[in-house]
């Protein structure tokens, strides 16, 4: 073919177009879009979303494979939005990371947390015993602590089948931030759901999707779906995470090759459809707080929730700014896609994040609402990294805060 | 042909017509009498050569066969002349009279000139070897074939479809195929399309930019070959060059002027552009009209065109040429330029007519020179320029512009800014605004009619300033009519001498119709300028 | 009207296409009616701009003027402005009853027809969608022809101010067109020389403007179109591979780019920046196409019979002309229109010869 190029990694382009379905990465027009999207244009000044396309379908692709880049990569998918090929970045860097993983190049922080989500069905490796005691501590710390909370309210009968709804969280609730796990319990008391959880299937999260491994990533969604068919619920109900919400509300039946029998919302449509049905009373403005948004890539760009945590702060809070750009122009906290959680791009994940800390700051805020708990964590980083005047919180966590308020 | 019957519609005005003479039996010719017969005009066809040129063409449903077999038929409908000697042709009032060698003489109602253009020239910096895209020629299937385009100079877009469409034949054929380019030629309906195709196919695109490729042929078994290596840096990925190595190497060209031929050239003598093509690059040429009244030219003859183009190209130069001679029929009896016994045949006018209108008849005892008045456009380009001042126009006549110096002498007192302005351009921008009233604006057929002494008659009408308008450059619908004007501006300023640093009184501008506002500010600025004022 | 009593060619759309085909029947001898939506003829020309430097740059737009005039004046040429194509009957094999309904009134005229040319036109493309170049947002941000309207209406200073400092201004080329995700996977044809065309006539009044089209390939096909672009290169008018993909207002009103050079990220600041919209169907398309029993292809455009007839349709006497049919420049558009009127003379008068 040509004295430079290596017939393998040519490959790697046919590997990911029949992945990507076909013509996906050889349509590239070059059109250089994407490149300007890229909010990893300052800390890789000589990559960009085009030349990595251009690169692998030159053959050059075991450079990508190779490059620190594709796991900078937040697979925020804005570089690709609205791109006129329909080209999606964070499909070809999966698949690019996959690569890597088949050949040992897979960060071991990632490797590991999907090997222990596989065998215990959660990232953080806690078995169902440890995860009843935890639920059933928290519930009685919350019932303690708020006024008007009897005892027993916020207990929740676990893998109780037939209920409406089940509630999958993200481990990061219940092991670093305690006070937004008793957000939900709460919420759900409030809102006099029917619902429950399980004791087995407790993380929402899927690693294995940042890896590319589809087969993994299919296993753990497999999990999670036979548990709320088991369970016989009408819904599952996503907590507030980016990933895990889109890949069960967008990816879930495609990868299983069948329809899923039940519904997946977010617990953030909940909260929006049950402020407007009355089914939660909040009285308007109820939080003395000037409040702004941060759209999170997965359940905004990707699943086009934009006004759903919009209406919520309007009504619970005093004053709600928008942040510039939002909505399906948000620029990604930072922290997606596996940077949050790979120990490699701990110090370089807070530097690539300075627009974003920009555009915050820009608001004037003092409150920085969001609904992902990868985002919530980067973002709270983001706040004692830079010392930024304002803090970091759930949109469910505010809502409760309101309802109590 | 059409078999339906005809709707009869105005026939009154449907005159018996002459017929029409296409020179040239190649596709476009062939395009062109097939045009011309399907609206009922009868068609002599002039064998040239077979250059066997054949349009490109990459639209997907298009069945070249099917449609060289349709072009041939038309073979039968029309009277081929195969001429002895060389052919040549004059305006002879309304018509054309050609000459097929010595002795066959014939007239004609229009006449097309047509031809394809030479696309096998390669860049002589490419080495032996490397082949000019072809719709005839198919790269040998199975094999390594890259094509070479915007190498130098850009490729003409036809050229690079049918490198595309080739390297997705031949990819589809179990061969590989790479196309280096610096734009991807995509300028069709479906030209995304298949350039889409093209990639899903596996053809490989390579984009240079500023670096040209370098090609060298290839070192590896001298004894059989156009073998060929290609050096270059994709634009997009700037990395390290990239070397591919091809059994063949084919070069996206454009068509060559040179190839355009001489009898055309010569009728058709103020009406090339800027490369040498048929036809001006004017506004008013296009649709294979020339400005040389009743002469058309189709193909590439015309510069870079396709199939799909130089058949839209001949089907409306084919109207055109049927509403020329409806016009001519009409306009039998008219008279658009009056010629006095003064005149004393010097061919000036003849010459100098943008539109072909004016034809010389020998005579036994007095050879007469007349201007048809279908052809002639009034431009005044004759009037003005005849040396013996002997020509007048019917419909804008001396007397027009007498009666309008006269006005401008008899209110001399008030100083006046006289304006002549063409009624195409800065006429139609006039009648949108309001001039001030110290500006005499005389409405002209063409600024080509405002001869010197017009602008030394206006002078002496005692007016402050004189302000020529026309078309713009390359705009004027006698093709230098605005020119002329410019030129006799120019002739009169370097007679009277205005030192340097003075407002000449004599000044040429140029607008559109469309461009009212800047002709109105053109008028205030010339005003203010001999008026000595400041802006 | 008289000249209704005998059958006529009926025009739909007094643009540039249609008014071609007027003109180019009429000349032969055919009567025709000319319908137009719009209160005057001349469609989307007669608001654009003269782009002429020192020399004529083969625009066209001046043209609309020549055909409206010859038109207007034409004694075979009905004109209805203000007007749209209402039913469309065939009552005969080869005749046409076309009901004209008058806009502002309501009025209806009937109109009996040999043959019926479509010549209705295209929308530009409204890039607001497109949120990332910010067009409705930020100030700043034009459309092509937006700015030509401007620069017809000799008003640049309205856009640009009447500051003397020399200005940053870019074009962005293909918005809106080969965009699949829009469904406008196609060239539009027109925009790389509109665009060159008009940084060329800037650059005629602006000499210390920087001028950079921004493009994906540029499309520079047709007579003189090669002299535009070593024109541009002659009047450093920047050519730059890639189309930067956001604009960002920055806080003193211009606006910022990032685009890649020679391999690195960079970023750049201009004052003005002109979006090259593409051509789309028009968004009433459809009723057009049903009522004259049409099909329109992929993108939207009413569908020809072929590459090698595409001015005739597959219904019988029904043509269509100019850019409804699909992309064209202004010179395209006229010859497309004259093959359109080529073929309805063929068609309707096809059978009688001339003498030899």
């Amino acid at each position: 073919m040509s004295a430079t190029t290596n017939p393998d990694t040519h490959d790697l382009a046919t590997v990911i177009s029949r992945r990507t379905g076909g013509e996906h990465l050889v349509s590239c027009l070059t059109c250089g879009q994407c490149v300007s999207r890229c909010f990893l244009n300052d800390g890789y000044p000589d990559m960009n979303p085009r030349t990595l396309i251009r690169k692998v379908l030159m053959g050059r692709g075991q450079e990508m494979v190779d490059s620190e880049f594709i796991w900078a990569c937040t697979l925020c998918g804005r570089c690709t939005t609205d791109c006129p090929k329909e080209l999606q970045m964070d499909v070809i860097i999966r698949d690019l990371r996959g690569a890597a993983l088949r050949q040992g190049k897979a960060p071991h922080r990632i490797v590991e947390g999907v090997e222990t989500g596989l065998k215990m069905g959660n990232n953080v490796g806690m078995d169902s015993e440890a995860f009843l005691d935890t639920v059933e501590w928290l519930a009685e710390e919350a019932e303690e602590d708020v006024e008007g909370l009897e005892e027993g309210d916020l207990a929740v009968e676990l893998d109780r089948e037939g209920a409406d709804l089940l509630y999958i969280p993200n481990p990061r609730e219940y092991t670093s931030t305690p006070e937004m796990f008793q957000s939900y319990l709460k919420f759900f008391h409030y809102a006099k759901a029917d619902w429950t959880m399980s004791s087995k299937v407790f993380d929402i999260t899927n690693w294995a999707y940042y890896l590319g491994d589809r087969e993994s990533a299919s296993t753990m969604v497999r999990t999670m779906v036979d548990e709320a068919r088991r369970l016989k619920v009408k819904t599952l109900v996503s907590t507030e995470c980016g990933h895990g919400f889109k890949i069960l509300r967008k990816d879930a039946e495609r990868w299983l090759g069948e329809p899923l029998g039940f519904e997946v919302l977010g617990v953030i449509e909940l909260a929006d459809k049950w402020l407007q049905e009355g089914r939660l009373s909040v009285a308007p403005g109820a939080l003395d707080a000037r409040v702004t948004l941060h759209d999170p890539c997965n359940v905004g760009r990707k699943l086009g929730i934009f006004e759903e945590p919009r209406r919520v702060l309007k009504t619970i809070a005093a004053e709600f700014v928008e942040m510039w750009p939002n909505r399906k122009q948000s620029i990604c906290c930072g922290g997606g896609g596996s940077v949050g959680q790979n120990t490699d791009m701990a110090k370089k994940r807070l530097e690539h994040a300075r627009t974003k800390r920009d555009q915050i700051l820009r608001t004037g805020a003092d409150t920085l609402a969001t609904c992902c708990q990868n985002c919530l964590s980067q973002l709270g980083d983001l706040q004692s990294r830079y010392e930024m005047p304002l803090e970091v919180k759930s949109v469910i966590q505010m809502l409760v805060e309101a309802i109590e308020a | 042909m059409n078999q339906k019957p005809a709707v009869s519609l105005n026939r009154d005005y449907m005159p018996t017509l002459p017929a029409a003479l296409v020179i040239g039996d190649g596709q476009s010719g062939l395009l062109s009498a097939k045009a011309l017969t399907d609206i009922g005009i009868a068609v002599t066809m002039v064998k040239t050569r077979p250059d066997g040129r054949t349009l490109h063409c990459s639209a997907p449903d298009f069945d070249r066969q099917g449609f060289e077999k349709s072009l041939r038929s038309v073979l039968q409908e029309v009277e081929l002349v195969e001429p002895q000697g060389a052919v040549s042709m004059r305006r002879m009032g309304d018509d054309f009279e050609v000459r097929f060698g010595a002795r066959n003489v014939r007239t004609f109602g229009c006449v097309f000139f047509t031809s394809g253009a030479d696309m096998t020239t390669v860049p002589s910096d490419l080495p032996e070897g490397v082949a000019a895209v072809s719709p005839d020629r198919v790269p040998a299937p199975g094999t390594k074939v890259a094509f070479l385009l915007d190498y130098i100079s850009p490729s003409s877009p036809a050229a690079g479809l049918t490198a595309i469409r080739q390297a997705i034949d031949n990819a589809a054929s179990g061969g590989a195929s790479f196309v280096i380019m610096k734009h991807a030629p995509v300028a069709h309906l479906f030209g995304e399309a298949l350039y889409e195709d093209a990639k899903r196919a596996g053809v490989e695109f390579y984009r240079f930019g500023e670096t040209l490729p370098t090609v060298r042929p290839r070192p590896t078994d001298p004894s059989k070959d156009s073998g060929m290596c290609i050096s270059v840096v994709d634009v997009v990925e700037h990395g390290d060059p990239v070397t591919l190595e091809v059994d063949r190497l084919f070069y996206a060209g454009a068509p060559d002027a040179s190839s355009v031929m001489p009898l055309a050239k010569e009728v058709l003598v103020n009406d090339v552009d800027e490369e040498g093509f048929l036809l001006s690059s004017s506004v008013h040429c296009h649709s294979g009209r020339s400005f040389a009244n009743g002469v058309f030219a189709v193909g590439e003859c015309t510069g870079e065109l396709d199939l799909i183009r130089t058949a839209a190209q001949a089907a409306a130069a084919a109207a055109r040429a049927r509403s020329w001679m409806v016009r001519a029929c009409a306009r039998k009896e008219a008279e658009a330029v009056r010629f006095t016994d003064a005149c004393i045949r010097c061919m000036t006018c003849l010459r100098l007519c943008p539109h072909n209108a004016i034809s010389f008849v020998a005579g036994a005892g007095r050879s007469t020179v007349t201007a048809s008045a279908a052809a002639c456009e009034e431009c005044g380009v004759c009037v003005s320029e005849c040396p013996r001042l002997v020509l007048d126009l019917v419909f804008f006549p001396e007397a027009a512009i007498e009666s309008f110096v006269d006005e401008a002498s008899r209110i001399h007192g008030s100083r006046p800014v006289a304006v002549y302005g063409c009624q195409r351009s800065p006429g139609r921008a006039a009648s949108r605004i309001g001039l001030p009233p110290d500006v005499l604006f005389l409405t002209v057929p063409c600024a080509g009619r405002i001869s010197e002494s017009v602008l030394w008659a206006t002078m002496a009408a005692g007016v402050q300033g004189i302000l020529v308008v026309g078309c713009h450059h390359g705009n004027c619908a006698s093709n230098n009519g605005t020119d002329w004007a410019e030129a006799r501006v120019t002739a009169a300023l370097e007679k009277l001498g205005v030192p340097t640093g003075m407002q000449p009184p004599v000044q040429y501008a140029s607008v559109a119709a469309n461009e009212e506002a800047r002709f109105s500010r053109i008028v205030r600025d010339f005003c203010r300028a001999v008026r000595g004022e400041t802006t | 009207m008289d000249s209704h009593a005998q059958p006529s060619v009926v025009i739909v759309g007094g643009g540039i296409a249609g008014l071609s085909v007027a003109k180019c029947l009429s000349d032969n001898g055919l009567s025709c009616t000319l319908i137009e939506r719009e209160n005057q003829l001349g469609g989307h020309v007669r608001s654009w701009a003269c782009m002429a430097t020192d020399r004529c740059l083969r625009c066209f737009c001046c043209t609309v003027e020549d055909l409206i005039d010859v038109v207007e004046s034409s004694e075979r040429v009905s004109v209805l402005t203000g007007c749209e194509l209402e039913s469309l009957e065939r009552p005969g094999t080869n005749s046409f009853r076309v009901q004209v309904r008058n806009a502002t009134n309501g009025d209806r005229q009937p109109v009996e027809a040999a043959a019926v040319v479509i010549a209705a036109g295209f929308t530009p493309y409204d890039p607001s969608e497109k949120v990332f170049w910010g067009y409705g947002v930020h100030r700043g941000v034009v459309t092509l022809q937006e700015l030509d309207t401007l620069v017809r209406r000799d008003d640049l200073a309205g856009f640009v101010g009447e500051s003397d400092e020399p200005l940053k201004m870019a074009f962005f080329q293909c918005v809106g067109s080969r965009d699949r995700s829009i469904g406008a996977d196609y060239c539009s044809q027109y925009c790389c020389k509109a665009a060159l065309r008009m940084a060329l006539r800037l650059r005629k009044d602006k000499p210390d403007w920087e001028i950079t089209i921004f493009y994906i390939d540029l499309q520079v096909a047709g007579k003189f179109a090669g002299s535009l672009l070593s024109l541009a290169e002659e009047k450093q008018i920047r050519l730059i591979q890639g189309v930067p993909g956001e604009i960002v207002p920055r806080e003193d009103g211009t606006l910022e780019i990032l685009r890649e050079h020679k391999g690195v990220n960079v970023r750049e600041i201009y004052d003005k920046i002109v979006l090259s919209v593409g051509q789309h169907p028009l968004p009433d398309v459809s009723r057009l196409s049903s009522l004259a029993g049409l099909e329109t292809d992929r993108f939207g455009f009413l569908t020809a019979a072929g590459t090698q007839d595409p001015c005739r349709t597959r219904v019988d006497r029904v043509y269509v002309a100019g850019t409804v049919g699909g992309p064209k420049d202004i010179e395209q558009t006229v010859e497309h229109a004259g093959r359109t009127a080529a073929a309805v003379l063929a068609d309707l008068n096809g059978s009688e010869r001339t003498q030899q």
